[in-house]
């Protein structure tokens, strides 16, 4: 019975389904369900600790049919333990007085639950079980003000995608199932991995397969146009803003991981995120600059990242991509939560403006980028891909540039040290992750693919220090306009949505109890 | 008449152009969050009575002005108001109702709302399509969020821009499901009087319509016309004018006849019709409508006015009852700034010693300044937002490795937030943020804003256009203040002047709970500016020959009330342990008496426990009542502290110290009556207004708030129009409201003449209490209480 610790992991969904099921029910008082949601946090950090350090011990004890513990799955599991016990933190006094908040503590606590089962499962119909959960529980998250239009719409739009998503995913694991006759997800990994290993190709099922998974996570992790949803739900309460941008969306990300052999063999799959997921990073990462109050901006720079992360895998960087998810769940849990602070950024930009980048600079940033990243490689003989190293050497140039006020001063000294141990904390990064992360065949440098992911990188970065540094010129002005109306795409999704299934939008009219227009 | 050449022929007459300019004039200001004081959203008002106003902004909008009549019913079957005062109250209106008609007038159903074209388009739109309005609202909000962050100097062109964009917005016809909407916006004029003319010929207004019409649009829109309004008050303090208000008016203006002229070209028939008919329907009503909302708003102000004689009755009986204390040689002076939040501290400091002597004065101690952080450009008012700064304000010591510090963070914020960047800031630092997440969750320190922490210097440079100021001014303004704070002898060895402030984290309307008359921030720098000057002793020399002699072993001491912990931080040694365990013992007192009484759980804690649960408030980032701020206040008392003393009035009273005998030509109740008693109109009205319609008048739900272009304020959720005014979680504990909604009541203690004079001359003050925007009552030497109602003198 070697999988038997395995059932172990059952214990997290039920922790906190259990102090989830707490809430919301009449016999108990109120400050019973806050011990309920106390006694859960206590629990999950006792049993993270055991079990983490069981599994350290034996780890192969955890590999069961239904549930399966991996060092990728267990790092995952830690992050959502910590984003759990920040948020209830958090919430504790954020949304005492709420008068709902049993509703919120219980569809928080559902929600992590199912996040917890799709993380831990070894299961395809698990799996899509948990999958389907979390978007129920959460929807209901979403309509925490349920009188709010704008949350409505939002939410309804997001319940529409979320169902085509599911169908995509369940057609997905049929096929799957019916051309592997498994259900279980460790024996796809390991099939795939066999099938990489020994150079074969993937047969018709598979490649389907893998665009349906492909585009499941594209929706999931709110793509362009699918994206309108994510950047209008900032009607809820921020800490649910904190648990979509760190978390939910993540799970396509985690979705691709997963299933990385598969991915890694599908090019028509790789194709298909790269193509979409470039275009987003793209379009959303100028749409940012342009958006004017704190949280959408974080939304749309969410939409921006969750395109890299999907770049990443598909370009067969699984480490990068897993770090990617890591490190910006942290960042953007913490950007909401403190979103309050936004005085704080106005402070700084009126002390001290910070020198821009003018076109001169841009390319002098572009050449000692390129030069520093022509030496890494002709010293490592590596041949990843390209662009991804192109984004952080140009990033780090920037830094660089932008930091030097005069040329021969001390500003180069410091620059240099900073910039020397940012790039440290981003090998460390990645050589950590990499170590959990089974190895998976990547995009050849300056293959197509790398080329293309190169150049949406250095549209971005043109396009972006041109509309900074030319605001009024013709061409940036239509630019501007474009970015700032988001492309319209959204506007069409919406109509569209309100055309195929229509949600009764509530007529505001409720603070004018008559009207005498008849 | 669908071109528009033809119809902007027609143009506006005198009477129009000054109907538009009244419709615009009518916003107050509302200031950004970085410099957030309390307004009176009806300020611009003032010169109509109270009930017409709140009348109209009813009638247009919507919005209520007073609490509900089924508070008012309640308070009544519960005792809480009285038939007496009602009675009494209905007197004051010259109303002859009787008890049962006021109770069963409270029944009488909210007349209709007079709506925009967008609006009554609305009611008949289909509901599986998005409404007009909310997506007008959006669009302009948007727009003018966006113009801010380009061109933050001037708001000139607006209109243009606006018309320019929305000529190429190819959303919104997708978005509400309009075809050839964006041909519209072809077809408006691109002059804004153009687009006056052509709305007035399309809709046949006339001027007094056109003027109700252009501020129905106006509110409809009323966060952002009153950002507008403050761009406008700024340019006014420094003698200019600006139209801003007129540029927005015309953008909504033009989307009111998008809707028109799209209904009626590319719609079923019947919509125009029907839109038509309406429209025409409610021009011909309009007066009657307005009457009626007048009728249904007075009732209410008439309970609303009983619930203020119960509270003023209790409070004349504590005043009358008040024996003067006993003047003694002095230990300690502090002076306090006029805030309600002092009142509970000065009583508490009181307590402590008879030897403690308190002043109240405004807050920022009558310095005229501007505060500049040493090496920067940064120019940040220091005093009531009526008032220009006319005086600059530095500190001494630069601080070049603060300075060099900000810089670095200032460059690695643009960094880690440029859209190119970002990327590779996430991948390599994201990890430091679970340390900031396990920091600022489980173990939160106190930290204090940027700016202030350049401002704790001793010594300052003061600066007047350009210029050090000479000695002369220095001692002219020492002169000033001192007399104005009624400190011109007996000085006590040791002089605390008190500023105060809050602390708190993650809140973007922390200023609304600093000191309002220092600008929306803490006072520490008008305190240590002040002491600065006073222990000068060149100043000192020159003070004698004004008739002020300070003796030489008094020693002036800044000193900052930290109205979250209550704590009293000196910025320089007492030298003096008794003093010191007063000052503690009465932040003790003071806190104790502050925490929410509703909340048992804080009541029954011990002073230790309490003051840690206080101080865990200021480092808390997800606290969103670290205080209640100025909740509940309802009085303003201008008289010597002699008479109110051995007073307690519950926190809920404005105190400024005045001795009518020293002041020979009253020029200083002048000033009392024209600044700080606006001031603390403004405070009272904003409070009560953001509760009788916090979705009006207030800012909404905090746990939605959203920062608006990173301090001009904020949006509730995703977007929508800027909001103004005091978010529900600032009023409300979640239970019940922790301010009572009752106009101030104001009290001075000086002759009959000296206060009907000022009245009779200060335009401002003579609409704020004949029009009952607050209620004036004189405190006699004789200690008796008599009202001022109608130019009279009533016995109360």
């Amino acid at each position: 019975m070697h999988s038997v610790l395995s059932y172990s992991l059952l214990l997290f969904p039920i922790i906190l389904g259990f102090g989830g099921w707490f809430q919301e029910k009449h016999f108990f008082s109120d400050s019973q369900k806050n011990s309920a949601v106390k006694i859960t946090a206590i629990l999950l950090v006792l049993i993270t600790i055991t079990l983490s350090i069981t599994y350290t011990i034996e780890p192969a004890y955890f590999v069961g049919p239904w549930f399966a513990l991996t060092p990728v799955k267990l790092l995952m599991l830690l992050m959502v333990i910590f984003m759990t016990i920040t948020l209830i933190k958090f919430s504790a006094r954020y949304l005492q007085t709420e008068k709902n908040v049993d509703r919120y503590w219980r569809w928080l606590l559902l929600s992590l639950a199912s996040v917890s089962i799709v993380i831990l499962s070894n299961h395809l119909l698990l799996f899509w079980l948990g999958w389907v959960a979390i978007s129920l529980c959460f929807h209901r998250l979403l309509l925490f003000y349920p009188d709010r239009p704008r949350a409505v719409l939002a939410a309804h739009k997001k319940f529409i995608l979320a169902r085509v998503a599911e169908l995509l995913l369940l057609a997905a694991f049929i096929i799957l199932y019916w051309s592997h006759d498994t259900l279980q997800i460790s024996s796809l990994f390991a099939h795939y991995q066999q099938l990489i290993s020994s150079g074969s190709e993937l047969g018709m099922a598979d490649k389907v397969a893998a665009v349906l998974i492909a585009f499941t996570a594209l929706i999931k992790c709110a793509q362009l146009p699918v994206h309108g949803w994510l950047i209008q739900v900032v009607e809820a309460p921020t800490p649910i803003s904190a648990l979509l941008h760190a978390g939910i969306i993540n799970l396509g990300g985690f979705l691709l991981i997963s299933f990385a052999p598969l991915i890694s063999l599908a090019t028509g799959a790789q194709w298909l995120l790269l193509i979409l997921a470039g275009i987003s990073l793209f379009i959303s990462a100028l749409v940012m600059m342009t958006r004017i109050s704190v949280k959408v901006r974080l939304a749309w720079s969410t939409c921006a990242q969750m395109g890299l992360m999907l770049i990443e895998c598909a370009l067969g960087l699984y480490e990068i991509a897993l770090l990617h998810l890591f490190t910006h769940s942290l960042y953007k849990a913490y950007a909401f939560l403190s979103s309050g602070d936004a005085l704080q950024g106005y402070h700084l930009a009126q002390f001290s403006k910070p020198k821009k980048l003018g076109m001169t600079s841009a390319f002098i940033t572009l050449f000692i980028a390129i030069i520093s990243l022509t030496i890494v490689v002709l010293i490592s003989r590596d041949v990843t891909p390209i662009s991804i190293w192109l984004l952080v050497s140009l990033s780090f140039a920037m830094y660089f540039t932008t930091a030097i006020k005069k040329l021969f001063s001390k500003d180069v000294l410091l620059a240099v040290i900073t910039v020397s141990v940012l790039l440290s904390f981003y090998w460390l990064g990645k050589s950590l992750v990499g170590y959990l992360v089974p190895e998976m065949p990547q995009a050849m440098m300056f293959s197509a693919m790398d080329i293309w992911i190169a150049a949406v990188f250095l549209s971005l970065y043109f396009t972006s220090i041109a509309l900074s540094m030319y605001p009024n010129a013709a061409l940036t002005k239509t630019l501007s306009r474009w970015f700032f109306s988001g492309l319209y795409l959204d506007e069409s999704m919406t109509r569209l949505t309100l055309i195929l299934w229509p949600v009764r939008l509530r007529n505001n009219a409720h603070r004018h109890p008559a009207r005498h227009t008849q | 008449m669908t071109n528009a050449q033809v119809s902007s022929t027609s143009s506006l007459t005198k009477a129009d152009e000054a109907a538009i300019d009244k419709a615009c004039s009518l916003i107050a200001p509302n200031w950004p969050l970085d410099r957030l004081i309390a307004v009176n959203p009806l300020w611009e008002y003032r010169e109509q009575s109270i009930e017409n106003a709140s009348a109209r902004v009813a009638a247009l909008t919507g919005a209520k002005s007073t609490k509900s009549a089924s508070y008012f019913n309640e308070q009544y079957s519960q005792g809480k108001i009285s038939q007496a005062s009602l009675i009494a109250a209905a007197e004051r209106y010259q109303n002859s109702m009787s008890v049962e008609d006021l109770v069963s007038a409270l029944d009488d159903k909210t007349p209709p709302i007079w709506l925009s074209l967008a609006e009554i388009a609305d009611v008949e739109r289909d509901h599986h399509k998005m409404r007009w309005q909310d997506e007008i609202v959006h669009q302009i909000s948007q727009f003018c969020g966006d113009f801010t962050q380009h061109e933050t100097s001037s708001f000139n062109g607006l209109y243009r821009s606006w018309l320019a964009f929305s000529k190429v917005d190819y959303g919104l016809s997708l978005l509400m499901g309009e075809q050839k909407l964006r041909q519209q916006f072809n077809q408006l004029p691109s002059d804004i009087y153009a687009l006056f003319a052509l709305a007035k010929s399309t809709l046949h207004l006339d001027s007094t319509q056109l003027e109700l019409y252009a501020h129905k649009l106006l509110l409809s829109i009323n966060g952002w016309a009153s950002y507008l309004a403050w761009q406008r008050w700024e340019a006014n303090l420094e003698a200019k004018q600006n139209d801003y208000l007129k540029e927005l008016l015309a953008i909504v203006l033009a989307w009111d006849l998008v809707v028109w002229r799209q209904l009626e070209q590319n719609h079923d028939k019947n919509d125009f019709i029907q839109l038509e008919k309406a429209w025409h329907n409610q021009l011909k009503d309009t007066s009657d409508l307005f009457e009626s909302h007048l009728k249904h708003v007075t009732t209410l102000w008439m309970w609303s006015h009983a619930a203020e004689l119960e509270y003023q009755a209790s409070l004349h009986q504590t005043l009358l009852q008040a024996t003067e204390s006993k003047t003694v040689a002095p230990l300690m002076q502090v002076a306090c700034c006029i805030d309600v939040r002092s009142e509970t501290l000065r009583n508490a400091l009181e307590a402590q010693s008879e030897g403690i002597q308190t002043i109240g004065f405004a807050g920022f101690f009558g310095l005229p300044i501007s505060y500049q952080p040493v090496g920067s450009q940064i120019k940040r008012p220091q005093l009531p937002g009526l008032l220009a700064p006319s005086i600059s304000a530095t500190g001494k010591q630069k601080d070049k490795l603060k300075l060099h510090k900000i810089r670095k963070m200032s460059h690695w914020k643009k960094w880690a937030g440029s859209p190119f960047s970002a990327f590779t800031m996430v991948e390599s630092v994201g990890w430091f943020y679970a340390f900031k997440l396990l920091k600022d969750n489980f173990f939160p320190q106190r930290n204090e804003s940027l700016i202030d922490q350049f401002s704790h210097h001793d010594e300052w440079q003061l600066e007047q256009n350009g210029h050090s100021l000479t000695l002369e001014e220095r001692t002219a303004l020492a002169a000033a203040i001192l007399k104005g704070m009624g400190l011109t002898d007996n000085f006590a060895p040791t002089v605390l002047l008190l500023g105060h402030g809050s602390e708190t984290r993650n809140n973007l309307h922390a200023a609304g709970l600093d000191c309002g008359a220092c600008g929306g921030q803490t006072g520490e720098v008008n305190v240590r500016v002040l002491s600065y000057l006073l222990n000068d002793n060149l100043v000192r020399v020159q003070l004698v020959s004004k008739g002020i002699s300070i003796p030489q072993e008094t020693h002036f001491i800044a000193g900052l009330h930290n109205t979250t912990t209550d704590e009293i931080i000196c910025f320089s040694d007492l030298n003096n342990e008794k003093l010191d365990t007063y000052l503690k013992q009465a932040s003790m007192q003071t806190r104790r008496a502050r925490v929410n009484k509703q909340v048992s759980a804080m009541t029954s804690m011990n002073d230790i426990a309490l003051e840690q649960e206080q101080l865990e408030k200021t480092k808390n980032w997800s606290e969103i009542r670290p205080e209640w701020g100025l909740a509940n206040n309802a009085a303003f008392i201008i008289a010597p502290r002699s008479r109110t003393r051995c007073v307690d009035l519950k926190g809920r009273a404005f105190l400024h110290d005045y001795q009518w005998q020293n002041d020979t030509q009253f020029t200083l109740l002048e000033q009392i009556m024209t600044a700080p008693m606006l001031v603390t109109h403004w405070i009272n009205m904003q409070y009560h207004f953001s509760v009788t319609d916090n979705s009006f008048f207030g800012s909404g739900n905090k746990l939605l708030h959203n920062a608006v272009g990173q301090h001009i304020g904020v949006f509730e959720g995703n977007g929508g129009d800027l909001r103004i005014g005091l978010s529900l979680q600032s009023l409300h504990d979640g239970e019940q409201w922790q301010h009572e909604a009752l106009r101030l009541s104001v009290y001075i203690a000086a002759p009959r003449e000296a206060i009907e004079n000022i009245i009779a001359q200060h335009r401002v003050v003579s609409d704020l209490v004949n029009n009952r925007w607050l209620f004036l009552f004189r405190w006699s030497d004789e200690n008796t209480i008599e009202s001022y109602v109608g130019g009279k003198w009533v016995p109360f």
